[in-house]
C-alpha cells in the first residue's frame, strides 16, 4: 500500500522519543559508502527521534545512564554490528526496546555473524534495507522488518546539470562476457545498449580501484543523464540506485520486480519497466519524444521526493511505538513495506512481506530443493551451481549443498562443506557457530569416521543452543551442554529443511538405521 | 568529385613572380608543397624542376562516388599523385586505380598504413588539408575513460573484426573504469555531439587504428584537445613519435587496467603527458612532411630516388649510386615505368 499524497500515512508521534543509536566506530567504512549511505541513516533519524550517537565501544552502560533512551538503536553496515564492546543482553539489562539496522545484503557472508551477535546483544528486531532478507534469514524472519532506502538530498537533487548523457549504467554487472552473474538482467540488456546508444558506464568503486565519481559528483552524473538503469539484482532487491536515479532528475529504467512495485513505481508513469528484448526499443522512443521523456522523468522525481524522503522512513519509530504498548501473546508484523506495521496475536499465522520470490536466485534455491524432495539429486545439485554462480560467497547454496552430500552418502564432502562456511562465519567475525550448522557438522563428523574430535567439539560452545544440536550432542555423549534458550539459525528455511530441521534429522536417522539394518553402507 | 592537375615547381623556376609563394590548393596539405610555386593554367613549364600533381579525392570523404579521373594534361613534368585519406586515414581503392590509370610516377598519401604499390614508391606524410586545430574553449572532462567509436561495445561476445584491440581492452576497462561508450550511432550525445568533442570530454581516450594499424587524425587530435591516449603500440605511431608513457599509453588486455589505474590516480602524470602529447601532436603539424615534394622534385631532377624509412618519416637520399632509372627516364624520353 503506497502512501497518497505528500508524506501521507506517517505516524502521528506525539512526542519524538530518545534513540541511543550505537554507531560504533565507522571510520573504518569506505569513505563513498559512509557519506552515500551510512550519514543519510544517522541524519534520517532525526525526523523521528531525538538521536545521540555512540561510537565508543566502551560507553554503553554510561550512555544509556545519561541519555535514558526509549530505544536503543545497533547498527550495522555491510558487515556485523559495529559496536566491538561487551556483548550482553541489553534487553535485560536496560529494560528498555533494543534493535538494530543492517545495511548488509542477505546474500552476505557476515550475515550470520550479524544475526549471532545481535542475538547475544538482546535485539528484538533487525530493520534491514535488503528487501529480501526475511527469505534469507531462516529463523529470524519474524525479527526482521524492512526499513528500505530514502532519498539523498544532499548527493542525489536537480542540480541542474545540462543532459548530455542519453544512457548511464551505473554500478557493477552491466558486462555482457566475464564471471559476474550477479546481475543477470544487466548482463542480458548491457550488450544491446552499448552498441545502440552512447553509454556512460560507473562501476563501483573498490579500495583498489577508487574513482572520483561518488557522492555529489555522482549526482551530477545521473542529473546528466536522460536515461539511467537499475534493477534488483540476482535476488530482486530494491537497491538504493531505485532511488537515487528519479531523484537526481533522471528517467529510471529497470526491469520489473515485486519490491519496486510494492514501493509504488509503475511503468511509464515513474519510471520506465523493460525486459531484455524491449529495452532498446523502449530507450529509443523515449529518447526520441523528449517531452515525453521529460514529463516521465518528472514525475518520477516528484514521486520519490514525496513518498520515499527519510520523514517517510517511519518503521522504526512505529515499531517503537507498537512495542512500547505491546500488549502480552502479540507480536509485530509488517505486512507491506510503506505500510503501517501492527500487532497480531503471536499463534497469527500473518507473517511479513515477502518480495524476491520470483527473482533468480531465490527460485533457483527453491527450485534446488524442491528437486531434492522429489529424489532428484543430480537437478538439484545443478541448480544449487547455478544459484551459487550468481552468488558466490554466498551461504546457502554451499549449506544445501553440504545437506545433499550428507544425506546422500558423503559425509566427508559434508564435512568438507560445512567447514567452509564455518570458516567464512569466522572470517566475517561470528563468534559462535550457527546452531544447526554446528548439529550438521558434528553428525557430518560422525558419519565420516571422525567420532572423536566430533565429540570434542560437541562440548564446545554450550550457549550456542537448538533442539537438533541438543540431540546431536546427545548421540556423541555430550547431552549435558548446552540447556539454555534455542538461539535461531540461519539455516532454518524450508529451503533445506521442507517440514522442520528436526523432522530433517529424524528422516535422515531412519535412513541410516534402514541402510544398516538391511546391510548396505550408509 | 574530379581529380585535379597542377602544375607545381620551384619558385625560381617558375616564369611569374607571384607564383613565388605556395598557394593552398583545395585538398592537399600545406606542408606537402610547401617551397613549391604553382604555374597558372596555361602557362608554359620552363623548369624541369618540379611536378604534375595529381590530386585525387577520396570518394568516401566526399560522400560521392569514385573521382573520375582525366587524361592527365601534357607536360614534361613527372606526375605526381596525391591521395588524401578519409577520416579514418584510409585510401580507397578507387584512388589506387585511379592514380594507376593516369600513370603516376610516385604517391603521396597521409593514409599511413599504405604499402608501396608496383614499383611505385609511395610517401606517407602525417599531414591534412585541414589539419586539426585545437578545440576553441576549455572542455570540461566529464568523463574519466571514452571508449569512442565501434568496436568497443561489443565486449568480445562478437567482436569487430577490424577493431581487435578495442574488443580486448573493452571489458577489462568496463569492467573497472567510470567510461564513457559511444558507439557513434543515431543517438549521439545531445549538444556538441561529434567523436571528438565525446573523447574531448575524457580524461584518457582510447583510440587504435584497427588491424591495419591506421593513424587517422584523430590521434592529433587526442593530444591536441587534452586528452591523454590510450592506445594499441604500432610502428606508424612510434616511427610518428610516441613513446609509451611519455605522450600516450601503449596497453594491451592484461596491461590496460593498471595502466590506467595509474594515470588517473596520478593528476602530475596525466598534466606531463597531456603536455607532452601537445607538443608532440603540434610538432607532427609542424614538421612532418614539410616540403617533402620540393625534395622529391629536386631529388628526381638529379637523378636521385628518396626513400622514406620510417611511416611519415622525411624523405632521404640513401647511399649514393641510388639512381632512380625508372623515374628519371622521363627526363630522357617517353615517360619512365608508371604506377600500373
Amino acid at each position: 500500500m503506497m502512501p497518497t499524497g505528500d508524506n501521507a500515512g506517517l505516524p502521528v508521534v506525539g512526542k519524538r522519543r530518545r534513540l541511543l543509536f550505537v554507531t560504533g566506530n565507522t571510520s573504518g567504512i569506505e569513505p563513498y559508502f559512509y557519506l552515500s549511505a551510512v550519514r543519510p541513516w544517522v541524519e534520517g533519524l532525526g525526523h523521528h527521534f531525538e538521536v545521540t550517537c555512540l561510537e565508543e565501544p566502551d560507553g554503553l552502560d554510561a550512555a544509556v545512564e545519561r541519555v535514558r533512551p526509549d530505544l536503543l538503536l545497533f547498527f550495522g553496515a555491510k558487515t556485523r554490528l559495529l559496536y566491538s564492546g561487551p556483548v550482553f543482553d541489553c534487553r535485560a539489562r536496560f529494560g528498555i526496546p533494543v534493535a538494530a539496522l543492517t545495511l548488509m545484503d542477505a546474500h552476505s557472508p557476515a550475515k550470520q555473524a550479524f544475526f549471532e551477535h545481535a542475538w547475544r546483544l538482546g535485539v528484538e528486531a533487525c530493520f534491514c534495507i535488503d528487501t529480501g532478507m526475511r527469505e534469507m534469514c531462516g529463523g529470524f524472519a519474524d525479527a526482521v522488518y524492512y526499513c528500505p532506502w530514502f532519498v539523498n538530498h544532499e548527493i542525489t537533487r536537480d542540480f541542474g546539470e545540462p543532459k548530455r548523457i542519453p544512457v548511464a549504467l551505473i554500478g557493477d554487472g552491466f558486462l555482457s562476457t566475464g564471471t559476474d552473474w550477479r546481475y543477470p538482467w544487466r548482463r542480458a540488456v548491457a550488450g544491446k545498449l552499448r552498441e545502440e546508444f552512447p553509454t556512460f558506464s560507473s562501476p563501483r568503486p573498490t579500495s583498489r580501484f577508487p574513482h572520483e565519481l561518488v557522492g555529489e559528483a555522482y549526482g551530477r552524473m545521473l542529473n546528466r543523464s536522460l536515461l539511467a538503469f537499475s534493477c534488483g539484482g540476482s535476488r530482486h532487491i530494491f537497491m538504493k540506485k531505485n532511488l537515487e536515479i528519479p531523484a537526481s532528475r533522471c528517467c529510471m529504467v529497470s526491469e520489473v520486480n515485486a519490491g519496486l512495485l510494492h514501493l509504488g513505481f509503475r511503468d511509464m508513469e515513474n519510471c520506465v519497466f523493460v525486459t531484455p528484448s524491449d529495452a532498446v526499443e523502449k530507450c529509443r522512443y523515449l529518447l526520441e519524444h523528449p517531452d515525453e521523456l521529460q514529463a516521465l522523468t518528472d514525475r518520477g522525481f516528484r514521486f520519490v521526493r514525496e513518498h520515499h524522503d527519510a520523514r517517510n522512513r517511519t518503521m522504526i519509530a512505529e515499531w517503537l511505538m507498537l512495542r512500547l504498548d505491546l500488549p502480552a501473546g502479540r507480536r509485530i508484523v509488517q505486512p507491506d513495506v510503506c505500510g503501517p506495521l501492527r500487532a497480531v496475536p503471536v499463534d497469527s499465522g500473518e507473517r511479513g512481506v515477502l518480495l524476491t520470490g520470483e527473482s533468480p536466485f531465490v527460485s533457483g534455491m527453491e527450485q534446488a530443493s524442491s528437486r531434492w524432495s522429489t529424489g532428484d539429486v543430480s537437478g538439484c545439485l545443478a541448480a544449487i551451481e547455478d544459484a551459487a554462480r550468481m552468488l558466490p560467497l554466498t551461504m546457502e547454496p554451499k549449506f544445501l549443498k553440504a545437506l545433499v552430500a550428507l544425506a546422500e552418502g558423503d559425509p566427508r564432502g559434508a564435512v568438507d562443506g560445512f567447514q567452509e562456511i564455518l570458516r567464512l562465519g569466522i572470517f566475517w567475525g561470528a563468534e559462535r557457530p550457527d546452531p544447526l550448522l554446528w548439529g550438521f557438522y558434528l553428525l557430518a563428523l560422525d558419519r565420516s569416521g571422525q567420532t572423536e574430535t566430533a565429540a570434542r567439539l560437541a562440548a564446545a560452545f554450550p550457549d550456542v543452543d537448538h533442539p537438533v544440536l541438543r540431540d546431536v550432542r546427545a548421540s556423541l555423549g555430550a547431552a549435558g551442554v548446552g540447556g539454555g534458550p534455542a538461539c535461531p539459525s540461519v539455516f532454518a528455511s524450508p529451503w533445506f529443511f521442507p517440514e522442520s530441521p528436526e523432522a530433517f534429522l529424524a528422516a535422515l536417522r531412519a535412513t541410516v538405521e534402514q541402510n544398516c539394518s538391511g546391510g548396505g553402507p550408509a | 568529385m574530379e581529380a585535379i592537375f597542377h602544375s607545381l615547381v620551384l619558385p625560381r623556376d617558375s616564369g611569374r613572380e607571384t607564383s613565388a609563394a605556395p598557394r593552398a590548393l583545395p585538398l592537399v596539405p600545406e606542408p606537402l608543397i610547401d617551397g613549391m610555386g604553382v604555374l597558372p593554367a596555361g602557362e608554359a613549364v620552363r623548369s624541369l624542376v618540379g611536378c604534375l600533381l595529381a590530386v585525387i579525392p577520396n570518394p568516401a570523404a566526399a560522400g560521392e562516388s569514385p573521382s573520375l579521373v582525366p587524361e592527365p594534361p601534357a607536360s614534361p613534368l613527372p606526375i605526381v599523385a596525391w591521395l588524401p585519406a578519409d577520416r579514418d586515414g584510409v585510401v580507397a581503392e578507387a584512388q589506387w586505380s585511379a592514380a594507376a590509370r593516369i600513370g603516376a610516377h610516385a604517391v603521396f598519401t597521409n593514409d599511413l598504413s599504405a604499402e608501396p604499390v608496383a614499383e611505385v614508391p609511395v610517401y606517407r606524410i602525417a599531414a591534412w588539408a585541414e589539419p586539426p586545430e585545437p578545440l576553441h574553449g576549455p572542455v570540461d572532462p566529464l568523463f574519466p575513460i571514452g571508449l569512442v567509436g565501434v568496436g568497443f561495445e561489443l565486449e568480445g561476445e562478437d567482436p569487430d573484426p577490424r577493431f581487435p584491440w578495442r574488443a580486448r581492452v573493452a571489458a577489462p576497462v568496463l569492467q573497472t573504469f567510470p567510461c564513457l561508450c559511444s558507439p557513434l550511432t543515431a543517438h549521439a550525445l545531445p549538444g556538441p555531439s561529434e567523436q571528438r568533442m565525446e573523447r574531448a570530454r575524457c580524461q584518457l581516450a582510447f583510440l587504435c587504428g584497427g588491424s591495419a594499424r591506421r593513424v587517422p587524425p584523430a590521434f592529433l587530435e587526442i593530444l591536441l584537445d587534452g586528452a591523454c591516449l590510450v592506445t594499441e603500440r604500432s610502428a606508424a605511431l612510434e616511427d610518428l613519435g610516441f613513446r609509451d608513457g611519455e605522450h600516450c599509453i601503449f596497453a594491451e588486455a592484461e596491461t590496460v587496467v593498471a595502466r590506467c589505474a595509474d594515470l588517473l590516480g596520478s593528476p602530475e602524470r596525466r598534466s606531463a603527458m597531456r603536455k607532452a602529447g601537445n607538443a608532440l601532436a603540434k610538432q607532427i603539424l609542424r614538421e612532418a612532411g614539410a616540403g617533402a615534394l620540393r625534395r622529391w622534385c629536386e631529388a628526381v631532377a638529379r637523378g636521385r630516388e628518396l626513400r622514406q624509412e620510417a611511416v611519415a618519416g622525411p624523405l632521404v637520399d640513401p647511399s649514393p649510386g641510388g639512381v632512380w632509372e625508372r623515374v628519371v627516364g622521363w627526363v630522357r624520353g617517353p615517360r619512365g615505368t608508371r604506377l600500373r
